[in-house]
């Protein structure tokens, strides 16, 4: 594997249509938008977070808010415990929502409006906060609501884009790897009994590391391979992420 | 102890059996298994696929299974020499 770091640091008033098509077509490996929120504003979530109750799942240690990967054969439980995560988020996010500006930032980014997606009204969960702990690393994995989830309607939307916003960074390690490779139905033969792919999938792929700074949003075309490196130190890393796609020629949603 | 086996569906049969690529075993398997076996499949948590097999067609279900990963535990060999299986996702190719 060949480490570049090809990321495309640009200022929250440059962005432009181009950088969201390069990311779709996977010319660039990341959109990362430095400071998006500022520390202490990420540090006051951080620390309701951690003085929050969190749940566990998809092998994290600690998470608030539902992912779709993790209720594909039970869609029911997705959108009921969805309910309750919202509200949970909403109450974290209490004259501070974050996810309101990270929709701005996309809709100016794609040039469409953007709204957290609902399916016969019912909202999908909107966002995950993921804490990683020391020892924790996340797999080689790719996401693809579209192939893993067909029941859900979001896997009707096109382009899924995925966007985190670093609201706390561990010491060392915890560093975001994308690999230079789209995933394909083939690779199905390299998948893991319990999460994501065999190492070898990824084999001579270039692959560039994004270090994020608290505060930063980092967008990437999660259909590339991507990986989590081990958490090293005593602050845990957390993030606040979801997914976004496009309907055909309209507007775009966002779910986790 | 079910034995269980895991791949990758490469060809549906018929509204009940579908050909698996064999990816994965269990260690602890009573028998061992061909790199390609044919499954019967009694009973799957796959939410797109009707429990009333003769509600199901091939096209339908080859759109809720063709390449899936996933996981089958079997009860039995049918006298075809087919796994019979309950059939189920198996982990998270996604976060």
């Amino acid at each position: 594997m060949i480490a570049t770091s090809v990321t495309s640091l640009i200022n929250r008033d440059s962005l432009v249509q181009k950088l969201y098509t390069d990311l779709c077509q996977g010319k660039i490996p990341a959109i990362v938008i430095p400071n998006f929120l500022d520390s202490a504003k990420c540090q006051k979530i951080a620390n309701e977070v951690l003085n929050s109750k969190t749940s566990s799942g998809c092998g994290l240690t600690e998470k608030i808010g539902e992912s779709i990967n993790s209720y594909v054969s039970n869609k029911l439980e997705y959108f009921k415990n969805a309910k309750v995560s919202n509200r949970h988020l909403n109450q974290i996010f209490l004259n501070n929502d974050p996810r309101e500006t990270m929709l701005k930032e996309i809709s100016k980014l794609t040039k469409k409006k953007i709204r957290f997606a609902k399916e016969n009204s019912i909202p999908y969960s909107q966002g995950i906060i993921r804490c990683h702990t020391v020892g924790d690393r996340v797999h080689i994995h790719r996401d693809n609501t579209s192939f893993d989830a067909p029941e859900f309607s979001v896997s009707k939307l096109s382009d899924q884009m995925s966007a985190v916003l670093h609201l706390q960074t561990c010491e060392s390690g915890g560093e975001l790897v994308i690999y230079d490779k789209f995933w394909n139905t083939n690779d199905e033969r390299f998948r893991n009994k319990e999460f994501g792919y065999a190492d070898d999938i990824v084999n001579h792929a270039h692959m560039s590391k994004i270090v994020a700074r608290q505060g930063d949003l980092v967008i990437i075309n999660p259909n590339k391979y991507h990986s989590v490196n081990i958490v090293k130190g005593k602050i845990k890393r957390i993030t606040l992420g979801f997914f976004f796609g496009q309907e055909p020629e309209s507007n775009f949603y966002a779910w986790s | 102890m079910t034995d269980i086996i895991w791949g990758n569906v490469t060809k549906i049969i018929s509204n009940s059996t579908f050909e698996l690529n064999v990816t994965h075993q269990k260690e602890e398997n009573q028998e061992t298994y061909s790199e390609i076996e044919i499954i019967e499949f009694t009973e799957t948590d796959i939410m797109s696929i009707p429990a009333d097999e003769s509600s199901r067609d091939i096209t339908h279900l080859e759109q809720s299974l063709k390449d899936k990963f996933i996981r089958c535990d079997i009860s039995s060999r049918n006298n075809q020499n087919q796994l019979i299986c309950k059939v189920s996702h198996s982990g998270a190719g996604g976060y």
